[in-house]
C-alpha cells in the first residue's frame, strides 16, 4: 500500500517510519477494527479531513530509551475510535480522550522496542491529553522525531517519535 | 460452567475493551466486576467469588506488581488464575509475571488470542 510519508528532520534512521506505520496500522486493525486506506481510495486523500491538532495524546516513554510518542487524530477519526474502542453511538469528550490515550499507549508500548536495545526494560507512563496549543517540539527539544501518517478507512491519525539517537 | 472474571485497569476504555473482547471469544462468562486500581480490585475480591483476574501493570494507589505480590501471599488466593495485560513485554518483565505463577496478555489482542490465553491459565489447555 502507498502511502505518503514525511521526514521533517530528515534523520539517519528514516527506516523507522516504515516500522512505526506498520505497526500503527496494525493496532488499528486489531484494537479498533479499521483498515488501511486502499490504494484507489488514495487518490481522494487530499480531500479527507486532516488532524488539526486540536486533541493530541502524549506518551512519554524511558528507561533504555528515552523520549515520547504524540498522536493526532482527525475528527471523524476520533469520534470512530471511541465508538469502536467503548462500543457507543456517540461519545462524548472525556470518553473520546480516553481511547485516544489508549490507542497511544498501546502503539507506543509497540513501538519503544524499536528504540531501545532489545530485552532492555522501557517504561510507557500515563498518557495525557496536551494542553491547547502545547509545544512538543520545544518539550522534546534535542531529540530526534520520527513522523508518520497513518490513513485508515475511518479517517487519518499523524504520528511523532521523539527519540534520543544516542540510545541507540 | 460459568467463570466469574475481574477486570482492574484505570483506564475506562481498557476495561470496556477487556470486557468486549472476553464475550468476543466464546469463553463461557458469569459475571464480569471492573475495578480501577490494585487497592479497589483486592476489595472486590474479598467480597466476592471470582475465578480469573486480568490485572493492568501501571495504576494509581496499587499497581499491578503490587496487587499480584499480595494475592500471591495470601492462603485463599495464592493459586487464584491471573492474567497480566500490559503493552510492555521486555523479558525481565515477563519472568517476573511467570515467577508469580501468572499469565501475559500483550496488547493489542484479538478475541482468538485471548480465548486461548485464558483457557491456558485455567489449566484447560497445556
Amino acid at each position: 500500500m502507498e502511502t505518503e510519508l514525511t521526514n521533517k528532520t530528515q534523520s539517519p534512521s528514516a527506516g523507522y517510519q516504515d516500522q512505526i506505520q506498520e505497526i500503527a496500522y496494525n493496532i488499528f486493525e486489531l484494537t479498533c477494527y479499521m483498515f488501511p486506506m486502499e490504494e484507489w481510495e488514495l487518490e481522494d486523500a487530499g480531500e479527507l479531513e486532516r488532524p488539526d491538532g486540536n486533541v493530541r495524546s502524549i506518551v512519554r516513554f524511558d528507561g533504555a530509551a528515552e523520549g515520547a510518542m504524540v498522536i493526532s487524530p482527525s475528527e471523524d477519526l476520533l469520534e470512530a475510535l471511541a465508538a469502536n474502542m467503548l462500543g457507543v453511538e456517540e461519545a462524548n469528550d472525556e470518553e473520546k480522550e480516553g481511547a485516544l490515550c489508549e490507542i497511544a499507549n498501546i502503539i507506543c508500548g509497540n513501538t519503544v522496542p524499536l528504540f531501545a536495545h532489545d530485552e532492555q526494560i522501557c517504561y510507557i507512563r500515563p498518557p495525557r491529553i496536551a494542553a491547547q496549543g502545547e509545544d512538543t517540539d520545544e518539550l522534546f527539544k534535542g531529540m530526534t522525531r520520527e513522523d508518520v501518517e497513518v490513513l485508515l478507512d475511518e479517517g487519518i491519525a499523524e504520528i511523532s517519535i521523539y527519540y534520543n539517537a544516542e540510545d541507540l | 460452567m460459568p467463570i466469574n472474571i475481574l477486570v482492574v485497569d484505570d483506564s475506562a476504555v481498557m476495561r470496556s475493551m477487556i470486557k468486549k473482547t472476553i464475550h468476543r471469544s466464546n469463553v463461557d462468562v458469569g459475571d464480569i466486576y471492573e475495578a480501577s486500581n490494585g487497592q479497589e480490585g483486592l476489595d472486590i475480591l474479598d467480597q466476592n467469588w471470582l475465578d480469573l483476574l486480568f490485572i493492568d501493570v501501571n495504576m494509581p494507589i496499587m499497581d499491578g506488581m503490587e496487587m499480584l505480590d499480595i494475592i500471591r501471599n495470601t492462603p485463599d488466593t495464592r493459586d487464584l488464575p491471573v492474567l497480566i495485560v500490559s503493552t510492555e513485554s521486555n523479558k525481565q518483565r515477563i519472568e517476573w509475571i511467570n515467577e508469580h505463577n501468572a499469565g501475559f496478555v500483550h496488547k493489542p489482542f484479538t478475541p482468538e488470542k485471548l480465548r486461548e490465553k485464558i483457557l491456558s491459565v485455567l489449566g484447560v489447555l497445556d
